[in-house]
């Protein structure tokens, strides 16, 4: 071999050397020779310079580079193997907070009532027949848009997952606006059935029914919007608006207030509060930048509506879990209805312990599935699947107890509480009049919160069908309960069909979380 | 005849090389009706060309959606719902499944056998729910159970094993789409758009011809480069046995250059399947310019992008300007990347260019562009069969290019002055030389290689030409299926795979 030869020869040996470190340093862990002749290829190497270095084309060199590639991607290869873990704080005191502001309407409700003595819907109102329209409105209104609100909130944060800001528009447009006439017929076919049917109460009262239940379900579906987009700070400055409008009214109607003209104040501040969230969406919340890419095309109806199905079924069920007693308490069963005033007032006050547990609900749920999945799936490999399984169930009981504690202060709280509050809010002064049917209502709603803890961390890993198999146990098994205790009574009737039902609604929610966490890997992966 | 075209991320979309191939092969064989199906990541675009009547289009969106229902005209999503009960997933799916799982976490991805659990998943799709079937317990435990026996997949992190198990339902989704009884089925890439077609080929025999304009797993692995290895393996995998399926389905291929062509027959493809089809240009949307008058102009028209390479033509520029004192460069062309062109700036400011180099940005009139330059230069480190090359020679202008992917093919032997006009990729010495024979020659030697190259691409890179081409792969797969019985693919064509697979020397060291 003469000495050009071996020139030649140590050249293209450190040309290949040369195209190895750069393979690496473009691809650390390359498959195989394909790879690295794709590789070399973007880094300028053609079949002309792979001649050069003493191969017969490009993919032959790609050959000898590859078997180079394990001196220059040992440390980088080994590195790219192992998962690398994200890190995730528990939820906290703050993540509390964030999750009271989605109870801020209803807060700025209680402070209302506590401070003034009224409320924006209240039904407790001296003149029967107005009871008897507003509570019957509500319910109506709450039994029609339950289903709504739940089938927009889970299409809706698919798109607002995707960035679609146009198929927000419309998804917002087809259910909230259809959940609104689905709202009117319904009142109307109630006023209908009431005045021109029963002769239930006046035709006033009627159309005041109606009017209620109308700008009630408006509301509902206009801060629905504002909800999926956590806009807590317009949904604060709209209620403590209409508060603050609430407040000045009735500070300033003298020592006497019509409760006529009251609940008609009321009504009108709802539909005023309801038209501004409504308009805001329209204008602000819904925009659609004209820029954005515009879609291309509709997704089939029905397909739709398979896809919101579950959630919007399982809103019926918890709705009517939350509803039917009170119509049950004013005798239902018996086919009539007449406002039943303990009752509404101790299981408007018993609601409360929902509060915290629906804080703690938010709070859990974010955190799964914005930072612990993702911190867990990061961590463990596919060998350590058990291990993740058994974290996650870990976390899950954990979080289990933290509800249950949150519980158990709050259900003290008002039933041990509440009661003394009577003397500094003399809208409670009668609570300590109904000691056990407090405690019954209190339990019950207690049970409620746990059910819906656990069905919101299923809806959240886009598994609905457990939660709708709970809510629906539950509605079976109030109806049970309530026949079964009808003999006693519409009260007790009521409180059997409310703790009977949010128990087994409960039971069977906490029992498919617990089966779905249990398998946790598999319940992610079904998020398909 | 009815074509099934399918497409994938391009037409009617997105604004590109392939896209506007398709714009011109329905528009310029209007005697053929058209079926577009068009694989798209989303819903939620723009429709950039316009069809013709010639045309009906089928979007299949892959993400943002829950249901395939949502998009595809299926009927009764609900009927198959009910009945993929999980007896139904065990003895219909399970099989299928775990082929296509053990596929896809094996070293080696059989072509056979992947093609045959595919099959097996589209009989499936007919009448069940896909969805379900991969939602169910054992899919998952399945898949889990091949993961956690190989070493190297047991050692992948959960979060892209689970990935890779979700976007599998996604890259199936074409599976379930409609494909209607036509003539010819033409994939535009061996990718998943591909598997309607092969779908169609399966239920239908309907010959498939498929036209790569890039070489489909060369960009996956160039996208996949840095992940992680076991990650890679399973999409690796899965988009090699994609392209192998494919290349072994197809009747014809058309790849647009005889470089890609290369890469195909590398890839273990018959060449006596492999017939080239140029992309070719309208040369009446061309026009040619007489020589500008003025200082020596360099013109590049195209994307200030990194596969472009502008920093070696500005380097050459730069020894081009040391003898040509007077030479312009103009850059001609959106960029796609802000740091990159921030660094071909600071390069032209470094090499004391500012009043020599400008960057004209974006341009409508390709036309004025070459008649405003004396020679074209074109430094890509990668292409596939470039347009503006075509183009540059139908406008009867000099070109300086290097020789990645097809752009050999396109200039032929072109020389000025005994030095060759295509030049090694990376080298702005050649480059420079090159140009500057061009640009030291006279008007009438750079108005005779103008000539030779616009008489060069009528010959060889019509618009014309390429739909005549077309057509008459069309046809004689037609005639041959209505002539005789259909083949199936199988025997005829090669079946072995010189891809090397993920070597035994890899997989100990990464398992080590």
């Amino acid at each position: 071999m003469t000495a050009g030869t071996m020139q030649n020869t140590e050249a293209g040996e450190l040309g290949l050397h040369i195209a190895a470190r750069t393979v690496v340093g473009r691809c650390p862990a390359p498959l195989n020779a394909v790879e690295v002749a794709v590789v070399l290829e973007t880094c300028g190497y053609t079949a002309k310079r792979a001649r050069a270095l003493g191969s017969d084309g490009l993919n032959a060199l790609a050959e000898r580079v590859f078997a180079l590639v394990p001196l220059y991607s040992s440390a980088s290869s080994r590195h790219a193997l192992a998962p690398v873990a994200l890190r995730s704080r528990p939820p906290g005191p703050l993540d509390l907070a964030r999750g009271l502001a989605y109870s801020s309407p209803w807060l700025v409700s209680l402070a209302t009532l506590l401070i003034s003595g009224v409320s924006f819907w209240s039904s407790n109102i001296a003149i029967p027949s107005i009871a008897d329209a507003v509570t019957l409105a509500t319910a109506v209104a709450l039994l029609v848009t339950g289903p709504f609100i739940q089938a927009f909130g889970r299409r809706a944060s698919f798109y607002i997952g995707l960035g679609d800001q146009g198929m927000l528009v419309r998804i917002t447009r087809w259910t909230l606006e259809l959940g609104l006439v689905a709202t009117a017929m319904a009142g109307v076919a109630l006023y209908l059935l009431r005045n021109g049917v029963l002769h239930a109460g006046t035709p006033a009262t009627a159309r005041l029914g109606l009017a209620a239940a109308i700008s009630i379900a408006a509301l509902q579906l206009g801060l629905a919007a504002f909800y999926v987009r956590r806009a807590f700070l317009s949904i604060g400055v709209i209620v403590g608006g209409g508060a603050a409008v609430l407040m000045w009214f009735v500070s300033h109607t003298g020592t006497y207030t019509d409760p006529t003209v009251l609940i008609v104040w009321q009504i009108r501040l709802v539909a005023v509060m309801a038209a501004m969230c409504w308009v805001a969406s329209a204008w602000w919340l819904l925009r659609v930048d004209s820029s954005a890419p515009a879609e291309l095309w509709r997704p089939s109806g029905s397909a739709l509506l398979r896809a919101v199905a579950p959630y919007g079924l399982y809103g019926l069920a918890f709705f009517a879990i939350v509803v039917l007693p009170q119509l049950v308490s004013g005798g239902l069963l018996e086919g009539r209805y007449s406002f039943n005033a303990p009752f509404a007032m101790t299981s408007g006050v018993a609601i409360v312990v929902l509060v915290p547990l629906l804080a703690q609900t938010v709070a859990a749920t974010e955190h799964l599935l914005a930072r612990q999945f993702p911190a867990w799936l990061s961590r463990f490999t596919v060998a350590q699947t058990d291990e993740f399984r058994q974290k996650v169930l870990r976390y899950w009981r954990e979080q289990l107890m933290v509800l249950g504690g949150l519980a158990v202060l709050a259900g003290g709280a008002v039933i041990v509480g509440a009661p003394r509050l009577g003397a500094t809010f003399p809208i409670l002064e009668d609570l300590a009049r109904h000691p056990g049917l407090l405690s019954a209502c209190t339990v019950g709603y207690l049970f409620l919160g746990v059910g819906l803890f656990c069905s919101q961390l299923l809806f959240s890993l886009s598994a609905p069908m457990p939660p709708l198999a709970a809510a629906w146990a539950g509605l079976g098994a109030l109806a049970a309960a309530s026949a079964g205790a009808a003999w006693a009574g519409p009260t007790v009737s009521a409180v059997a069909g409310l703790v009977a039902g949010a128990g087994v609604y409960a039971c069977v929610a906490v029992g498919v979380a617990h089966r779905a966490f249990t398998r946790a890997d598999l319940t992610y992966y079904r998020t398909l | 005849m009815k074509i099934y075209l399918s497409t994938e991320g391009t037409y009617p979309f997105v604004l590109g090389g392939v896209s506007t191939w398709v714009d011109m092969l329905v528009h310029g064989l209007p005697q053929h009706d058209f079926e577009i199906g068009a694989l798209v990541d989303n819903p939620h675009h723009r429709i950039q060309y316009r069809p013709p009547p010639n045309v009906t289009l089928q979007p299949i969106p892959l993400w943002g959606l829950e249901l395939a229902e949502e998009y595809l005209p299926r009927r009764h999503g609900w009927r198959r719902a009910l009945r993929t009960s999980s007896p139904v997933v065990r003895d219909h799916f399970l099989p299928a499944w775990e082929h296509l799982v053990e596929c896809l976490a094996a070293p080696e991805a059989d072509p056979r056998a992947l093609g045959d659990s595919l099959s097996a998943l589209t009989h499936f799709a007919e009448r069940y729910d896909l969805r379900r079937a991969l939602g169910d317990a054992a899919a998952w435990a399945l898949l889990l159970d091949r993961l956690q026996a190989n070493p190297i997949h047991a050692r992948t992190g959960l979060a892209p094993a689970m990935d890779f198990a979700r976007t599998m339902y996604r890259y199936l989704l074409p599976l379930t789409a409609p494909t209607p009884v036509c003539d010819v089925v033409h994939s535009s890439a061996a990718a998943p758009c591909a598997l309607p077609a092969i779908v169609a080929k399966y239920r239908y025999g309907t010959p498939l011809v498929l036209t790569e304009h890039g070489i489909y797993l060369r960009e996956r692995l160039l996208a996949m480069s840095t992940e992680p290895f076991g990650t890679k393996v399973l999409f690796a995998n899965f988009y090699r046995a994609v392209v192998e399926l494919t290349y072994r389905e197809a009747d014809v291929l058309t790849p647009v250059c005889g470089y890609n062509a290369g890469w195909e027959e590398a890839l273990g493809v018959d060449p006596q399947r492999i017939r080239v089809i140029h992309n070719g240009v309208d040369p009446a949307r061309v026009d040619v310019w007489p020589e500008p008058v003025g200082p020596p102009t360099v013109g590049f028209v195209g994307r200030i992008d990194p596969l472009k390479d502008i920093l070696t033509l500005i380097q050459a520029f730069a020894r081009v300007r040391r003898v040509i004192r007077d030479a312009r460069l103009r850059l001609w062309g959106p960029p796609t990347s802000p740091s990159y062109l921030t660094q071909c700036q600071i390069a032209v400011r470094e090499l004391g260019l500012t009043d020599a180099v400008t960057f004209e940005g974006p341009t409508n009139d390709i036309a004025a562009a070459y008649g405003a330059s004396h020679v074209i230069g074109l430094s890509s480190i990668s292409e596939a069969f470039p347009y503006t090359a075509v183009e540059a020679m139908l406008a009867a202008r000099p070109i300086v290019a290097t020789g990645v992917g097809g752009v050999a093919e396109a200039l032929g032997p072109a020389q000025c002055r005994g030095t060759e006009m295509v030049v090694e990729p990376g080298d702005p010495g050649a480059m420079a030389e090159a140009l500057l024979a061009v640009l030291g020659a006279s008007a009438v030697e750079r108005g005779h290689l103008g000539a030779w190259l616009r008489n060069r691409a009528l010959m060889l890179f019509t618009a014309q030409r390429m739909f005549d081409g077309y057509d008459d792969v069309y046809r004689g797969l037609f005639d041959a299926r209505t002539s005789e019985a259909p083949g199936s693919g199988d025997a005829t064509h090669s079946s072995a795979t010189d891809l090397s697979p993920v070597s035994d020397r890899a997989m100990a060291h990464a398992a080590s």
